[in-house]
């Protein structure tokens, strides 16, 4: 690669000692990369307008999870983000979706893809992004960032699942805020990639508005994801609700960071991040810092982590019904997966994960 | 008109008096190599511990200040004062015959009484030199070794000394463990040998007496096979306008199937920097209980270490931090599980109030040969009022599919239920949040002997007063 910059990404809101190497990660991007193909399908309510954000709120600054180095490349790219934006008291039926590596176009180039969501008041809308390649084996990478306003009362839902090739980098940006009893709710299913960077930044500004984020991860061979969610808590009542559930096999790596930060004047806030890592073989590398920063007396935070191999009471138990402890590994990472799936209400998204996951254990 | 319920900062007129230290002998402010050579011919040092304290000096030039925890900018190694010898000649074995304003800082702060009572031995240091050791006659008759560390490493100890000074906190390790290194002063050895088991604890207590002074003492344990060993550090000193500061290093070596609790109630006055590193080599079988109390100083960054080298190997830690006013206590644990079958349990409680700033800090490490390693971390935090701060920072690092590795955090306020419950129960609310905030931290006193946990809520002094606002 020619013109490239080492920059800095996901960096833990309160730094740690620096010999566990968690405080941030260090990745070599393209300065040159294009825009990202990708198919749409458009459901009614939604407006677009490409080449620039649409909508008053998006002069509130947003902070992303890759973080501001991150940021100031894309902007440096000259690609334009595409704006979707819905007006007030409009529910959105159909998901508005969206298909990465479907145009049956491929390029070795780095590709670029950046978002812009403004749900107007009292208004929802789900949005999916189906994130394939047309050449499993290319090696490239992708850069996504959805950014994303929504107004009071509104709710915004976006779906990501990750079926990319193992030979493609992934670099996952979010960042937004939610203004009075607004909703964010993002679901992420990551059963591809090579490289994953995942990011999220929430700031819930409003009172009683709320972000609820469920990540679910089957990492295997040399895959690698690094993570950085983060809960802004600023307005009264607000709450949060942080689940990364996963299995790791092979040489994989993941360090998940996962931020609950309570500004004062968030009185009544409530912020919960739990983990939980099915690890398979002994050569992974697992590590998870899950952070409670708190600088509000009226708070309720709480954060929980489960990592290891499979309880030997439930293993003992379904050896007992017949189930060999091969399959029975393999049902709980299933059902690991399958816990968050569920919770996605769109069928057809659901159809092509269940279609990639047969796939994929035929070639196993 | 109603008065707030105040929670109040610790009492510490108990601790905050002090004498003047007109006799004693300094070293000028700041560091050079001329100081760390003076220091060196101060304490008659073989030529290997001169040249490890220039090399922990270089060390110290050549590291960063943390990037990551509580600001010590107003700590300027320039003006502290590295070795302070007070007005007494040589370490004494008779309280009788320590000088009469150091005699009377120990009986007020009830350190031979304590002896008397409750210890097999003591050893009491003021300043940058122990003036006090002494063991039983029937504790040294089982083989146990407990005196200063200066005397120990010129005597028939010199190689063991040798062989295990910083080895488990090496001077590379950070700044302030090379800062150690180069003008450490004082401090403790204690050996006990294999299968000895000592009923009653041995204590150390630390007194920094003089103005703008650093103390840097060392402690170095060896617990044999088999053996037990409770050994109970205090610390505290009296409030100046100046920045003092302590960068001591306590160094456990846990034998094969060995116990060893170290328990510590650190209390140093609201002016001090506590930059301490504490840390275990646990080998098979071996055990390291970790008992602390943090109550002191403006800053602290302490996070005592329990290195599981050997199959079976455990480590415990139970802690509590109580930050208020002024105070920013950077606090918690690091565990590595370096063998099978090892396993950890840490257990936290932290309070903040008056503007207080807690972090819990920890790192739990699963090592690729761990196998079948257990750990389990809780840390709980109390919120007292709408102005102070509460952080928890832990890491996970696992490289063994078949540890099992578990970990909660909480953080709150008094939960009005309970406040409720207990009215109902005949308590006033006054009376309900004070049980409430003394029972949160009575997970660590209960870990305490007797005297040290009464020490303890002593030192809390969690009184409520005034109705409820």
């Amino acid at each position: 690669m020619g013109n490239t910059k080492n920059i800095r990404v996901n960096q833990l809101p309160a730094r740690t000692w620096n010999k566990l190497k968690m405080n941030e990660t260090y990745l070599d991007l393209e300065m040159e990369p294009v825009q990202a193909l990708y198919r749409e399908e458009l459901p009614e309510g939604v407006d677009k307008l490409s080449g620039k954000a649409i909508g008053p709120m998006t002069d509130i600054p947003v902070t992303t999870g890759l973080g501001e180095a991150f940021d100031s490349v894309l902007a440096d790219t000259g690609v334009k983000p595409a704006g979707y934006s819905i007006e007030d008291g409009v529910q959105v039926e159909k998901p508005l979706y969206i298909s990465y590596g479907a145009e049956g176009k491929s390029t070795a180039k780095d590709e670029v893809s950046l978002l812009d969501f403004t749900i107007g008041a009292n208004s929802s809308l789900t949005v999916i992004q189906d994130i394939t390649d047309t050449d499993a084996n290319q090696g490239h990478t992708l850069l996504l960032q959805n950014k994303y306003h929504i107004a009071e009362g509104g709710s915004l839902t976006i779906v990501q699942v990750n079926r990319l090739g193992k030979a493609a980098r992934l670099c996952n940006d979010l960042g937004g805020y939610v203004a009075d009893h607004g909703q964010f709710k993002l679901i992420q299913v990551i059963l591809g990639g090579g490289k994953n960077y995942y990011g999220s930044n929430t700031k819930l500004s409003g009172k009683g508005s709320s972000i609820s984020i469920d990540v679910a991860y089957s990492l295997d061979g040399e895959a690698t994801l690094d993570m950085n969610y983060v809960a802004d808590h600023r307005g009264k009542n607000t709450e949060s609700n942080i689940g990364v559930s996963g299995v790791m096999k092979g040489q994989s790596k993941k360090l998940f960071r996962g931020t609950i930060d309570f500004h004062r004047g968030c009185a009544g806030a409530k912020g919960a991040e739990i983990e939980d890592v099915l690890l398979i073989d002994d050569t992974i590398v697992n590590q998870t810092i899950p952070l409670i920063l708190c600088d509000e007396e009226d708070v309720e935070g709480a954060h929980g982590a489960t990592i290891g191999r499979l309880d030997e009471h439930l293993l003992t138990y379904m050896k007992s019904r017949g189930i060999s402890e091969k399959d029975a590994y393999k049902l709980m990472e299933k059902a690991k997966i399958d816990a968050v799936v569920n919770k996605i209400e769109d069928d057809r998204i659901k159809g092509i994960i269940r279609e990639h996951e047969r796939e994929t254990e035929t070639t196993r | 008109m109603k008065e707030k319920t105040q929670v109040e900062d610790i009492d510490r007129s108990l601790y905050d008096f002090r004498f003047e230290d007109k006799d004693a002998y300094k070293v000028e402010e700041g560091l050079t190599e001329e100081i760390v050579k003076q220091i060196s011919e101060e304490k008659n040092d073989p030529e290997w511990m001169r040249e490890f304290r220039l090399k922990s000096l270089k060390y110290y030039n050549e590291s960063d200040v943390p990037d990551w925890g509580p600001s010590i900018e107003g700590l300027d190694i320039d003006n502290i004062v590295t070795y302070v010898r007070p007005n007494t000649e040589r370490m004494h074995t008779s309280w009788e015959d320590v000088p009469e304003d150091i005699k009377e800082t120990f009986d007020r702060l009830g350190i031979p009484q304590a002896e008397r009572k409750s210890l097999a031995g003591v050893g009491a240091q003021y300043d940058s030199e122990l003036v006090y050791h002494n063991i039983k006659d029937d504790v040294a008759k089982r083989g146990v070794i407990y005196t200063d560390i200066e005397s120990a490493l010129r005597g028939e100890y010199g190689d063991m000394i040798r062989e295990h000074f910083m080895k488990a906190v090496p001077p590379t390790d950070h700044k302030f463990a090379a800062l150690h290194g180069a003008v450490w002063s004082g401090g403790s050895f204690v050996y006990v040998p294999a299968g000895v088991h000592l009923d009653i604890p041995l204590q150390s207590y630390f007194r920094l007496n003089a103005k703008g002074a650093g103390q840097f003492e060392h402690t170095l344990i060896i617990v044999g096979e088999g053996a037990y060993l409770h050994f109970i550090e205090g610390c505290s000193a009296p409030k100046y306008n100046v920045a003092n500061l302590h960068a001591g290093c306590v160094e456990l070596f846990v034998g094969k199937n060995a116990t060893l609790r170290y328990s510590t109630i650190e209390n140093w006055s609201k002016n001090m920097y506590n930059l301490n590193t504490k840390r275990a080599i646990v080998e098979e079988g071996g055990k390291i209980e970790w008992v602390s109390g943090s109550f002191g100083s403006h800053v602290s960054y302490l996070y005592p270490m329990s290195v599981l080298n050997g199959k079976g190997a455990r480590a415990e830690f139970t802690g509590v931090t109580f930050a208020g006013e002024g105070q920013d206590l950077d606090t918690g644990t690091k565990v590595v599980h370096n063998a099978e079958d090892t396993s950890s349990y840490i257990n936290t409680r932290s309070i903040s109030k008056s503007g207080g700033i807690n972090t819990f800090r920890s790192s739990v490490i699963i090592g690729k040969n761990a196998h079948r390693s257990k750990s389990a971390v809780s840390c709980e935090s109390l919120m007292v009022d709408d102005i102070s701060r509460s952080d928890t920072i832990p890491a996970m690092d696992v490289r063994c599919a078949d540890a099992d590795v578990g970990h909660e955090a909480k953080i709150g306020r008094i939960s009005d239920e309970t406040v409720f419950y207990l009215m109902s129960r005949g308590l006033s609310e006054e009376e309900a949040r004070a049980l409430i905030v003394r029972g949160f931290a009575d997970n660590v006193s209960k870990e305490l002997p007797l005297e040290y946990a009464v020490e303890m809520n002593n030192l809390i002094s969690l009184e409520m007063k005034g109705s409820i606002g």
